[in-house]
């Protein structure tokens, strides 16, 4: 009896909490780089139930307790990147992330966005150095109008200096990879550390956000039915509950 | 209550944040010299709920853990320098840089502004001077008595007196450039402001190392292409409209969970 209750109750937090991650989705639809985060529900473990009649148990079959969330994934699909005819706007083909230098150490970003910093560094738009091969990426005195980065991450002149190399990694396990925001990944234990991959740098493209519009209120739409379809459940589970009392408590 | 519906506002805020800056894009797309801003986003911090690497058992761990975000936010918005459309005006003080660099334009205060529109007129002194009047750096007087002023394309600004075959050169126009034209602050008038994220000035002769050369009788038009503003006003809007239908979504659940008890 009771246990039905918290099974139903279970599934509204289970979608609740499905919704909050939805939510952050949508809000990102045109963040650079950004990767959507998917959660599958779990059940919670299956008891076997007994009726137990003057010391004799006899099982009588198994009964789900309810559900919650385990884990959230992240979705690597490859986000469409578009056009934007901008010098230091990069997009990465296919698999591995940027490697920005943050102030707590080395961070992960498919966001290509860049810019240069005061002192002719290749920085992202929060000023966090973009690493090549050899430490941060310099331009020098040289202006983004003039800045070619050929398809295997070299940033040159347009007369064919040669200023550095944009270092691409990879991680072994991606979802290891843990999400902190300001468009960056931080990679753990969980997901090995980087590995440097052949790039394929495209220059002018941004890669956009991997949320899918219609995907996600398709999604939201359905966790809200069900949401509602937990709640009469629970509304059903009262209301048996209440017949219950009033039932038994009558005296006449 | 649900995180959410704040998730979803910021999103709302940042849509809104963008279709402003698509709203003064279009606003300027005959503005000359006018450079076109784009909006970038970030996501926000993440709430980690469980952590990844956690034990569950002897030897067992959890491969991921649960995160969920907060929303987004607007991070920079980005301008971008690609050359305009010239436009050819035959008035020969329309001056257009094929390239790199900027104006620079004294202010009455002493700083020096930096612009691409090249609208010049003359005072009442025969100076140089932006349409508000504002000298262009290093000043150029053009004599009472000039017939004609022709500019070449290394800056140099020579004039031809009455009664003279011969033109006399009056003055150059020297240029600047920065490392990174894109920190330089919209100071409005057309004018752009050196910051400490732009650089230094560098400051050079047109057509030589980097700068670009000058062309006399041009206009250099905004860099804005309508298409590009409306595709991407339709994207702002739609995602708007999302975000929008998120927190609908949420505010049902929570009359749901309203209606648990009637």
């Amino acid at each position: 009896m009771v246990r039905g209750l918290f099974s139903a109750g279970s599934a509204m937090l289970v979608f609740s909490g499905r919704q909050d991650l939805l939510a952050n989705d949508l809000a990102n639809a045109a963040t650079p780089g950004y990767r959507t985060e998917v959660a599958p529900v779990a059940a919670f473990p299956e008891m076997l139930i007994h009726r137990e009649l003057r010391t004799v148990r006899t099982p009588r079959g198994l009964a789900g307790t309810g559900a919650y969330i385990e884990r959230s994934y992240t979705r690597w699909d490859p986000a469409p990147a578009r056009y934007t005819g901008r010098n230091l706007d990069l997009a990465i083909e296919g698999d591995g992330f940027f490697v920005v230098q943050s102030a707590a150490g080395p961070r992960l970003t498919r966001a290509g966005n860049f810019t240069i910093g005061s002192d002719g560094v290749l920085v992202t738009q929060d000023g966090l150095p973009v690493l090549g091969l050899d430490g941060p990426v310099r331009t020098g005195r040289v202006t983004d109008g003039e800045i070619a980065v050929t398809q295997e991450g070299a940033v040159m002149t347009e007369d064919g200096r040669f200023l550095g190399q944009i270092l691409v990694v990879d991680v072994p396990d991606r979802q290891g990879l843990v999400r902190e925001g300001s468009n960056l990944f931080r990679y753990t234990a969980e997901s090995g550390g980087p590995v440097r991959v052949d790039a394929r740098v495209q220059q002018g493209m941004l890669e956009g956000s991997g949320t899918s519009v219609i995907g996600t209120m398709v999604e939201m739409i359905a966790g809200m039915r069900a949401y509602q379809a937990a709640q009469q459940a629970v509304r059903a589970h009262d209301q048996m509950t209440e017949a219950l009392i009033a039932q038994l408590g009558r005296t006449s | 209550m649900m995180r959410s519906l704040w998730t979803s506002a910021s999103g709302m805020s940042g849509q809104q944040f963008t279709v402003d800056t698509i709203a003064n894009n279009l606003a300027n797309v005959n503005t000359a010299g006018f450079k076109k801003s784009r909006v970038d986003f970030q996501d926000l911090l993440y709430q980690t709920l469980r952590f990844a690497g956690t034990p569950v058992t002897a030897g067992a761990q959890i491969p991921t853990g649960i995160q969920v975000g907060h929303g987004v936010r607007p991070v920079a918005t980005v301008k971008i320098f690609s050359q305009g459309t010239f436009r050819e005006t035959d008035n020969p003080l329309d001056l257009v840089i094929e390239g790199d660099g900027f104006f620079q334009i004294l202010l009455p205060d002493g700083t020096v502004a930096y612009t691409r529109d090249g609208a010049f007129k003359k005072d009442s002194e025969g100076r140089i001077v932006t349409s508000d009047g504002f000298v262009l750096e290093p000043e150029i007087i053009v004599p009472q008595d000039a017939v004609e002023v022709s500019v070449g394309s290394d800056g140099t600004v020579s004039a031809v007196l009455l009664g003279d075959s011969q033109p006399i050169t009056i003055g150059t126009i020297e240029l600047a450039r920065f490392v990174n034209p894109a920190g330089l602050r919209s100071y409005g008038r057309n004018l752009f402001l050196a910051t400490a994220a732009s650089g230094q000035p560098i400051v050079g002769q047109p057509g030589m190392d980097g700068f670009g050369s000058i062309a006399q009788g041009f206009l250099e038009m905004s860099n804005v292409q309508v298409v590009e503003e409306m595709v991407n006003l339709i994207l702002a809007q739609r995602a708007y409209d999302a975000n929008s239908k998120a927190i609908q979504a949420s505010d049902d659940m929570l009359n749901t969970a309203n209606n648990l008890r009637r």
